[in-house]
C-alpha cells in the first residue's frame, strides 16, 4: 500500500548569522545542520515515533515534513502527492488532512479566545460550515476529548483551564478537521506524571476511531516506547537507528540508542546501577564531527568512526583538567589554543621549542590517547615550522540493514 | 544523627487579589547531616515555595509561620540582612534553568568572583583560583572562565551553576529541579556529579523534583507533597516499595518508565489552592475516600519506623 508520508533525503539547513568581519573573513557559509538527508515513511494508521535530545533536529523535522518550514533539499510526498515545492494556496487545502500538537499547550492557544473559540476557529477557516454547525461539531468532539461539560468549558479562557485541559483542547482542534495525519511534537512533556498517561491513551483512542497517523516526536523513550509502532533515533541531524519500537527496546544496536537507554532513570531503589555515559555533550550542529557524528562520545568507537584533529584539541583539553598532563602538554606544545584544526589536519606551531621535540610528544600522546583515536592517525609531518598530524578520512557510514532493522553504525 | 535543617509547622501564605493562597501549609521534616532528601510532587504543590522559604526569597509581603531551623537557628525569623550572609554560603541553591540565573554580561569567572567575594575577602587571584579548582571538579577545563554563558551548553551552565553553589562549601544544598531542562544522558551526567560531591563535601541535600525515577537513583528518604502538605515521608524503599497514601501510589502508577506494562493515572484535577478542599486534600481524587475523608483531617502516623502518612485508611494499605 502507498505510504500516508513518504520523505527522502530531507534536509533542513539554517544560516548562521556571523558578525560582518566573520563573514568576510570566511569562505564557506556556515548552517546550522538541523536535518540532514532523512527519509522514511509513515503507514497509514502507524504510530512513528522521532526519539532524540534537544538539539537533535526531531522538532525540525516535523515542522518541515508539514512544510512549516521551508525544506533545504530532498522531497516529501503526502498521499503519492509531491508537496515539497507546493505552492502556499495549493498546499492550504491539504492542510487540513495534516495538523500539529505543540508541546506547550498554554503558547499554542490564543489567550484572548474562548476554549470553544479556538476549537471551532479551524472550521470557519477552512469554510467547513457554518457557525451553527460548527458549534456543534465543537461540542461533541469536547465531550469525546474528556472536555465536559462542553457547553460550560466551551466559554472558558485558557486561563481559567488546568494544563491537562489546554492539552485535550489543543488535541481537539487537531482532530475536529478530520486530518489524515498529527505531527505531535513532545505533546506530554509539559504536563504532569499523574496525567500523561490519560492524554496518550485519549491519542490512541482518538486514533483508532479517526483512523489517524501520528508522526510522535519525543525526547522521552519511555512514552515512545508506550505509544510507538516503530521508532527513529536521531542524533544531530540524522537517524541513527530505526526499527519496530519493541525491538529497539529489547536490543539496541547503536550505542548512542544504547546510551540513551542506559541513562533513563529507573522508578526503583533496588535498581540503582553504575552507569557508563558517553562523556560530553551533543556538539555544535554547526560543525559536526566528521565519519559518524557520535564517534567523539562513542564508547564502542574503532579507527574507522571519523577521527579528525578537533577530536585532539578535546582530549587536551580533558588533560589540561589534570596537573601533570596539563604542565606536560603545555611545555611540549605550548597553549591549547594556538593549536589549528583544520578537519583531518591537526597544526601544532613549535615555535622556541623545536620540531623534534613536539613530534617526541606527539608519538607519547598516541600511547596515551584512547586507542580508537591513536588508530586513526595516518601519518604525521613536518611543514615549515609546524607538525602537522593527519588522520585517515573516513565516511558516515550510512543506515545499515540489520535484522530488519537500519543501524548507522561501523559495528554492523 | 545530627540534623541540619528542621521544619515544623511550615506554613507559606501567598498573598493574592482572590485570598491567601496556601501554598505550603503546615509541612513538617528533618534533613540530617550528608542525606538526600528529595521533596516530589506535581505542578502547584508547594515543593518550589518550601524551597525558597528555606533560602529566604520569598516574595515581599508574603506570609511564614512555624519555623525552619538550620543547625538550630530558625531562617524564619531572620530579616534580610541576617540572612543573606548566610545564603551562599551556608545553604546553596541550584535552579531549575541556569540560563536565566547567569548574567548574561558577566564572563563565568566575574561570576565566581561574585560569589566568593560576596562572602569573604579573597584576592582575585585566589577566587580565580577556586574558581578554577571548582570548574575542574565539574570536568570542565579553566579556559571556560573567560566564556560568556551563552557560549555555553545547557549542561555546561548547570554545572557552572553547581560549581559556584559549591565553591563557599556550604552545608545544605536546595536544589529545585536541578535537571529538569536537561537531556536525560547529561542529566545522568549532572546526578553522578551531585552524588559525588555530596560525598566528598560530606554535604545535605534537598533535592525537589517531579521526577520520581530520580528520587529513586539518588536520594535516601523522599517526602511527597499534594497541595501544600506532605502526604507520606519514609526511606525510598518504603516509600518506593510499600507505598501507604494512596496519592503515592497513584503517582507511583502514573510513572510511564521503560518496564511500564500499563497506562494508568489519577482521576480529576489538581486542587485550587485558595479554597482547598476540607480536611484530606486528596479527598476528591481518591479511589478510596469515604466520609471520614471530607470531614476529619487524616493525622499523621508512623506506620513503620520512619514511614509516616497521613491517611485515615492507612493502615488498610500496608
Amino acid at each position: 500500500m502507498e505510504p500516508l508520508l513518504e520523505v527522502s533525503e530531507l534536509t533542513k539547513h539554517f544560516p548562521v548569522k556571523l558578525p560582518i568581519i566573520q563573514r568576510l573573513l570566511s569562505r564557506e557559509r556556515h548552517v546550522v545542520h538541523a536535518v540532514d538527508a532523512v527519509s522514511f515513511a509513515l503507514q497509514r494508521g502507524e504510530i512513528f515515533g522521532v526519539v532524540g535530545e534537544s538539539g537533535c533536529g526531531k522538532t525540525t523535522l516535523g515542522r518541515t515534513v508539514l512544510r512549516l518550514q521551508e525544506p533545504t533539499s530532498g522531497a516529501i510526498g503526502f498521499e503519492g502527492l509531491d508537496i515539497t515545492h507546493l505552492k502556499e494556496q495549493d498546499m492550504r487545502p491539504l492542510r487540513r488532512q495534516m495538523q500539529i500538537i505543540f508541546q506547550d499547550p498554554h503558547a499554542a492557544l490564543n489567550p484572548a479566545m474562548t476554549i470553544g473559540q479556538s476549537i471551532m476557529d479551524p472550521l470557519l477557516i477552512h469554510g467547513e460550515a457554518n457557525e451553527e454547525d460548527a458549534k456543534k461539531a465543537v461540542l461533541d468532539i469536547m465531550t469525546e476529548v474528556g472536555l465536559s461539560p462542553a457547553e460550560e468549558l466551551f466559554k472558558k479562557y485558557p486561563a481559567d483551564m488546568s494544563g491537562g485541559q489546554k492539552q485535550r483542547a489543543v488535541i481537539a482542534r487537531a482532530v475536529i478537521l478530520k486530518p489524515k495525519l498529527i505531527v505531535a511534537d513532545e505533546p506530554v512533556a509539559m504536563l504532569d506524571m499523574s496525567i500523561r498517561a490519560r492524554i496518550l491513551e485519549l491519542m490512541l483512542q482518538l486514533k483508532e476511531k479517526y483512523g489517524l497517523t501520528y508522526l510522535f516526536i519525543t525526547h522521552d523513550l519511555a512514552t515512545a516506547k508506550f505509544i510507538c509502532d516503530r521508532i527513529a533515533i536521531m542524533y544531530l541531524g540524522k537517524f541513527v537507528e530505526v526499527g519496530d519500537a519493541k525491538a529497539i527496546y529489547r536490543e539496541p544496536k547503536h550505542p548512542y540508542t544504547t546510551a540513551l537507554l542506559g541513562a533513563v532513570p529507573i522508578p526503583d531503589p533496588d535498581r540503582r546501577r553504575f552507569k557508563t555515559l558517553p562523556s560530553g555533550e551533543v556538539p555544535d550542529a554547526i560543525y559536526p564531527p566528521l565519519g559518524c557524528r557520535f564517534h567523539p562520545r562513542c564508547p564502542v568507537s574503532t579507527p574507522t568512526c571519523g577521527w579528525e584533529a578537533r577530536d585532539v584539541i578535546d582530549l587536551l583539553e580533558l588533560r589540561a583538567l589534570q596537573p601533570d598532563t596539563a604542565a606536560i602538554d603545555e611545555q611540549n606544545f605550548g597553549p591549547i589554543s594556538r593549536l589549528r584544526a583544520e578537519g583531518l589536519q591537526l597544526r601544532i606551531p613549535t615555535g622556541q621549542r623545536g620540531i623534534d621535540r613536539v613530534r617526541a610528544h606527539v608519538e607519547k600522546l598516541r600511547g596515551q590517547a584512547p586507542p580508537p583515536m591513536a588508530g586513526a592517525v595516518a601519518r604525521t609531518l613536518v611543514e615549515g615550522t609546524d607538525v602537522l598530524v593527519e588522520f585517515q578520512p573516513s565516511q558516515d557510514p550510512g543506515l545499515r540493514a540489520v535484522d530488519g532493522r537500519e543501524v548507522r553504525c561501523v559495528l554492523y | 544523627m545530627d540534623t541540619v535543617l528542621e521544619a515544623r509547622g511550615l506554613r507559606v501564605l501567598y498573598r493574592t487579589k482572590r485570598g491567601p493562597v496556601r501554598a505550603v501549609d503546615g509541612v513538617s521534616f528533618d534533613v540530617a547531616l550528608g542525606e538526600t532528601l528529595g521533596i516530589v510532587g506535581e505542578t502547584g504543590c508547594g515543593k518550589s515555595t518550601l524551597a525558597k522559604a528555606i533560602l529566604g526569597i520569598l516574595p515581599p509581603g508574603t506570609i511564614i509561620e512555624g519555623s525552619i531551623r538550620f543547625e538550630g537557628v530558625d531562617l524564619a525569623t531572620l530579616g534580610v540582612r541576617e540572612m543573606r550572609p548566610m545564603r551562599g554560603k551556608d545553604i546553596a541553591l541550584i535552579f531549575q534553568d541556569p540560563t536565566t540565573r547567569l548574567d548574561p554580561l558577566m564572563t563565568i569567572e566575574e561570576h565566581f568572583h561574585e560569589t566568593i567575594r560576596a562572602h569573604e575577602d579573597a584576592s582575585a587571584k585566589e577566587a580565580r583560583e577556586r574558581a578554577r579548582k571548582a570548574l575542574a571538579s565539574m570536568g570542565m577545563p579553566d579556559t571556560r572562565l573567560q566564556n560568556f554563558p551563552h557560549e555555553l551548553s545547557g549542561g555546561m551552565r548547570q554545572r557552572i551553576m553547581i560549581a559556584m553553589a559549591l565553591v563557599m562549601k556550604p552545608r545544605l544544598l536546595v536544589a529545585d529541579e536541578p535537571t529538569t531542562s536537561l537531556d536525560v544522558i547529561v542529566e545522568a551526567q549532572i546526578l553522578e556529579i551531585l552524588e559525588d560531591l555530596k560525598r566528598a563535601y560530606k554535604m545535605s541535600l534537598l533535592l525537589i523534583t517531579h521526577n520520581l525515577g530520580i528520587v529513586a537513583e539518588v536520594c535516601d528518604r523522599v517526602a511527597v507533597m499534594y497541595a501544600g502538605k506532605i502526604v507520606e515521608l519514609g526511606t525510598v524503599r518504603d516509600v518506593f516499595k510499600r507505598p501507604i497514601h494512596p496519592y503515592t501510589r497513584g503517582l507511583l502508577a502514573s510513572i510511564i518508565h521503560l518496564d511500564s506494562l500499563e497506562l494508568s493515572s489519577i482521576d480529576g484535577l489538581p486542587p485550587d489552592l485558595v479554597v482547598p478542599p476540607p480536611a484530606c486534600r486528596f479527598h476528591p481524587r481518591c479511589p478510596h475516600a469515604k466520609e471520614i475523608c471530607w470531614t476529619q483531617d487524616p493525622s499523621w502516623q508512623e506506620y513503620r519506623p520512619g514511614h509516616h502518612a497521613a491517611c485515615h485508611f492507612g493502615s488498610d494499605f500496608l
